[in-house]
């Protein structure tokens, strides 16, 4: 009965839009199940995409054919390049997104594309027979036959709304949680735990007063998130954040109402996030600090919704307003929705495969929060990766698996998949040992080709996406080899604030030097090309930008590709699935569980698994060896 | 894991005549190419002896024969090579140091033998044998990495690590919350903190010189012309130590040494006074065996006889030693002495030049009723335990090559750091470097690098929205 030509998606979150359009792009039919048809593509707490790492994501997301970068390209409020003093390896991109346009975009590109079959339904029941996925069923008994399902139930799952004395059995913004997958989930042999995450208050724009706080606008130079986006074609005025701070009238309130936070008396069963910690953790973790940060975001264009990023609190609401009322320009603000905690079921991701796929029921798959997750990026970046392996998969193709050297996605997945998350995950550029190549300005260049491998990144874009590698790899060639005379170069030179050259010197060297840049140099280098005819601005920028960096980190960039070799061996050694681990006499009792139980896929991720040693693996490679399985 | 060239010293500790130390991975012929004095130029053919000098930027090292073994045919089936050196510790650490400098790193425990097996070297039925051994050796390194690291070391060396962390959580801040950007440590503020930390890593580093010392060994001769009492001597000095035998864990009791003891200062006495001097031997053969013995030696104690004058043995002897750490012992001090070494009693006057030229004051002992031993042990003392304090503990002391190597390579990489800073490059490629400096002091202490920068952001800073 099940329909190989079909994938159910639950959930039109973050995750379920990237899925269901990936594997409707792929050729398969999606049919995506909502809560509600009008909280598609919803962002229930910050109104921003991008930042730190999540930036990076969404990079790579648009250069496997993804959507998220195409949809805030059309929707944003103000947009920053972070990080811009700090080195290209950490420019990070965040823009401010205009909530509400950001669903009606998305939702409106979900329904434009001929494969997609959008349905307001709660599923709560995944359907299979022998080890596999069949279908779907809803709650009110109707079944989806399907050839594969990817979960993306994000903060759905059984949750609850907490703050104060008050409890709602509601997912976010007080929709319908969903009842009954968890149940199913147990059976079908999934470990669930229970994590918990939080959302400040917002409130009235005319009740603040913008005044006393610092103003934060947007750059002046707009880089968007698509590599296919012209800056120019986006241009549009940019909205401003506000900050401001607590302070400690602030936190003598929250500590006087401490009590009736449910975090506090142990309502709350659910393990919270270090990486966005309520503004009653901050108080009570870090007692001497004499003020917190507040940012002031807008929510859109058409509301006067305003964010309170930095005061995610469960505190009842009295207490909340009197807090939040300490803060310089909020001394009058007026409530709209107040802040809450949300505690939710999640997965155990390590009983998933490197291409989310469930290790013990074929054709099942899980993105986003709901795999332990935290954030709109890393849930779009697993929607997409599901979705892509959901469609290989029935195809009978081999998986996409991107690794922890060439993308942040491939780090995200691994990270979850291999360690499993004992709170919300975050993505972070520390979590990257490679990140040197793993820049936000690169991502087309390590990943575009992988997208139009697995058929998402259309023959027209894959074209001019060779074009702009040519054209990089022509003009570092020549860079490589040309040598500027001391005349032509030294006034550049003496105005940069460096020391002269004595005689002949080369370009690159020069290209090399802090206080100089590939564009800087161009009046010493006459033979350099210009644009070619058919190559847009905004591009033959990027290929200017890649020539400089490629020149300018070049050693860097020789070292770091070297580890980056040398991990990829061990992630070469592919594992069997059926390997024995119980009867490896060589491993420690910890690692052949540990082994077992997690069933790695290569070699490399054994060795990633905490309470593998080196010495188990150097054990494993013989036993491999023996069996000769290598 | 097989593309590299791995290195190790394959005979035991301690002093044989003898060591070899061998090399394998693929065109492990170009790391001998560096360092081998003694290649044809048409290359080295395959399971041939070549004899030639091991050279370490641009000093000897030693004087070695050296065989290539190409795949298949060798011990691992890949490419290797064996070279063979004198023996003890110097000769050849210095040759395995040479070719660690040049392109090879130090093998893992077991690693020959699981190259071997995995290559297919031998057979099915050893597979197991090979996974135990590999477990029982990298158990037994563990535990012994662990107690050769002293606790005093462990605690710096940890504490290294921790203040190179706060940076690396720092820059982390920065980048990862630039709204906390504020709160980071700045790129100047660790350049400076860095050179706070260098010089206290360097000073532990050279802990290694001592105590290397006191765990391998010094090879100490005892030499002079014949009949200065060279016998006698090393006979008092084993008679008074002889119940102190030093614990050096697999020490060959050579015929030719004698180890003892001596304020704490393990040495390992090659007993050339045990050489019969019988009359036909010529002067001049007694010059040459005593070159012989003092060319490996860490210290030499040289015997002149204070009743006689000099005489033109004790100079050619005297150009025999130049360069080696010496101390000239005036023996026979119970008999009146000769008024020429009165003139000659000071190593610093300038007339002694060419003769004491090693600096050292010479020591009026007697072989025969033990005066002046104790002087000449306080000048062993000072020599090899000088600059270590009065309660200098091995526990504080670097005394294992590879902990050595890893703070130097961890020395290396936060000086590069400091470059990177002073010549204004920025956090991404300075932590390149900070990250290194981490995980070499890391791999010391046994430890892996887990979520350890993110944990610390965490525990020091507020963060999030």
């Amino acid at each position: 009965m099940s329909d190989a030509s079909t994938v159910a998606v639950i959930g039109g979150g973050h995750a379920g839009c990237e899925a269901a359009l990936s594997v409707a792009r792929l050729g398969f039919k999606a049919l995506v199940f909502v809560v509600s048809l009008d909280s598609i593509a919803m962002m229930p707490c910050n109104p921003c995409i991008g930042g730190s790492a999540k930036g990076h994501l969404v990079r790579e997301i648009d250069a496997l054919g993804g959507q998220m970068g195409k949809t805030i390209d059309a929707s944003f409020l103000q947009s920053r390049m972070l990080n811009a003093a700090k080195g290209p390896a950490v420019y990070s991109l965040r823009a401010q997104a205009d909530k509400q346009k950001y669903m009606a975009e998305m939702k409106k590109t979900l329904e434009s594309e001929p494969n997609i079959y959008l349905r307001q339904n709660e599923i709560i029941e995944i359907l299979t027979a022998g080890g596999s996925v069949t279908g779907v069923k809803s709650e009110s008994g109707a079944v989806y036959p399907c050839g594969a399902v990817i979960v993306c139930a994000g903060t759905y799952l059984e949750s609850r709304c907490l703050y104060g004395e008050t409890v709602t059995h509601t997912g976010p913004n007080g929709l319908r949680a969903a009842r009954g997958l968890s149940a199913c989930l147990r059976k079908l042999g999934f470990d669930l735990m229970r994590f918990k995450t939080g959302t400040p208050a917002r409130v009235h724009r005319r009740s603040l007063d913008f005044e006393k706080m610092e103003i934060q606008p947007g750059d002046g130079k707009l880089v968007p998130f698509s590599f296919e986006t012209d800056p120019a074609a986006i241009a549009r005025p940019q909205i401003p954040c506000y900050l401001t701070y607590t302070n400690p009238k602030t936190h003598e309130i929250i500590r006087g109402q401490i009590h009736r936070s449910p975090m506090y008396s142990g309502v709350i069963e659910g393990t919270g996030t270090r990486y966005c910690p309520s503004i009653e953790d901050k108080v009570m973790r870090f007692a001497d600090k004499e003020r917190h940060p507040v940012f002031i975001e807008p929510e859109g264009e058409n509301t006067e919704e305003m964010y309170v990023q930095g005061m995610s609190s469960s505190l009842p609401e009295d207490a909340q307003i009197a807090a939040y009322r300490t803060v310089p320009g909020l001394e009058r603000c007026e409530f709209m929705r107040n802040a809450y905690a949300i505690e939710y079921d999640c997965i155990d991701a390590t009983g998933l495969k490197l291409n989310l796929e469930a290790k013990n029921v074929r054709g099942l798959f899980f993105a986003g929060q709901v795999n332990g997750s935290s954030g709109y990026e890393e849930a779009a970046a697993q929607g997409l990766m599901a979705g892509i392996n959901a469609a290989l998969s029935l195809r009978g193709k081999e998986p996409l698996i991107l690794d922890r050297a060439e993308s942040y996605i491939g780090v995200l997945i691994d990270d979850l998949v291999t360690k499993g998350s004992r709170e919300p995950y975050r993505m972070m550029t520390s979590r990257a040992e490679y990140r040197l190549l793993l820049r936000q300005d690169n991502a087309d260049l390590r990943l575009t080709e992988k997208g139009y491998g697995a058929g998402l990144i259309p023959g027209e874009r894959y074209g001019r996406f060779l074009r702009k590698k040519e054209w990089i790899e022509a003009e570092v060639a020549r860079v490589a080899k040309a040598t500027v005379a001391p005349e032509a170069v030294n006034e550049i030179i003496k105005s940069a604030g460096g020391n002269p050259v004595g005689s002949g010197v080369k370009l690159a060297d020069l290209i090399k030097r802090p206080e100089l840049s590939y564009d800087g140099l161009s009046a010493a280098d006459p033979s350099r090309p210009s644009r070619p005819a058919g190559c847009a601005a905004y591009v033959w920028d990027a290929v200017r930008e890649q020539v400089n960096i490629h020149i300018k980190y070049e050693g860097y960039i020789k070292i770091q590709t070297a580890q980056a070799a040398a991990f990829r061996k061990s992630e070469g050694r592919k594992l069997p699935a059926d390997l024995p681990y119980g009867e490896i006499a060589g491993l420690r009792l910890e690692a052949r569980q540990k082994l077992a139980a997690l069933r790695p896929e290569n070699l490399g991720q054994a060795s990633r698994i905490t309470g593998v040693s080196p010495a188990d693996i150097q054990v494993l490679l013989v036993f491999l060896k023996y069996k000769n399985l290598l | 894991m097989n593309g590299d060239i791995i290195a190790a010293i394959a005979t035991p500790p301690g002093v044989g005549a003898l060591g070899v130390v061998r090399l394998s991975g693929e065109n492990c012929e170009k790391v001998l190419e560096k360092i081998f004095t003694g290649r044809p130029s048409g290359g080295f053919v395959s399971r041939k002896m070549y004899h030639g000098r091991i050279t370490d930027g641009g000093k000897t090292v030693d004087e070695v024969m050296c065989a290539v073994y190409r795949a298949p045919r060798s011990y691992t089936k890949e490419d290797s090579a064996e070279i063979f050196t004198h023996g003890g510790f110097q000769a050849t650490h210095g040759v395995l140091n040479a070719a660690l400098n040049n392109g090879a790193r130090q093998a893992l425990p077991g690693e020959f033998t699981q190259r071997a097996f995995l290559n297919g070297r031998m057979d099915l039925s050893q597979a197991e044998a090979v996974a135990e051994l590999i477990h029982a050796k990298s158990e037994a390194a563990r535990s012994a990495g662990l107690r050769q690291l002293g606790g005093g070391i462990s605690r710096a060396v940890g504490a290294f690590r921790d203040r190179i962390l706060k940076w690396l959580a720092s820059i982390a801040l920065s980048i990862d919350y630039p709204e906390h950007e504020s709160e980071a440590l700045n790129l100047s503020a660790i350049q400076s903190e860095c050179g706070i930390l260098l010089p206290e890593m360097r000073k532990l580093a050279d802990t290694y010189k001592a105590g290397k010392i006191i765990t391998e060994g010094v090879r100490a001769v005892i030499t002079g012309r014949p009949n200065v009492g060279k016998s006698s001597l090393l006979n008092a000095i084993l008679k008074e130590d002889r119940a102190i035998v030093t614990e050096i864990p697999g020490t060959t009791r050579d015929v030719l040494t004698e180890p003892v003891s001596v304020r704490g200062v393990p040495l390992l006495l090659a007993d050339t006074a045990g050489m019969r001097e019988t009359s036909d031997i010529l002067e001049s053969r007694g010059v040459d065996k005593s070159r012989e013995y003092v060319n490996g030696a860490d210290l030499v104690l040289w015997v002149l006889d204070g009743s006689q004058p000099p005489q033109k043995e004790d100079y050619d002897i005297a150009v025999v030693l130049r360069g080696k750490k010496v101390i000239p012992l005036l023996n026979k001090r119970d008999l009146p002495r000769a008024g020429e070494w009165a003139r000659m009693g000071s190593a610093t006057d300038p007339a002694n030049s060419g003769f004491f030229e090693t600096g050292e004051e010479p020591v009026p002992v007697s072989a025969r009723t033990g005066e002046g031993l104790n002087a000449l042990y306080e000048k062993i003392e000072e020599i090899f335990l000088s600059g270590l304090g009065a309660n200098a503990a091995e526990a504080d002391m670097l005394t294992r090559e590879r902990h050595f190597i890893l703070l130097n390579s961890a020395l290396d990489s936060l000086t590069e750091a400091s470059a990177a800073i002073g010549s204004g490059f920025t956090e991404d490629l300075v932590s390149v470097h900070l990250t290194e400096a981490y995980h070499s002091l890391g791999e010391i202490l046994g430890q892996n690098v887990g979520e350890d920068i993110l944990d610390r952001i965490f525990s020091e800073f507020c963060v999030g929205k």
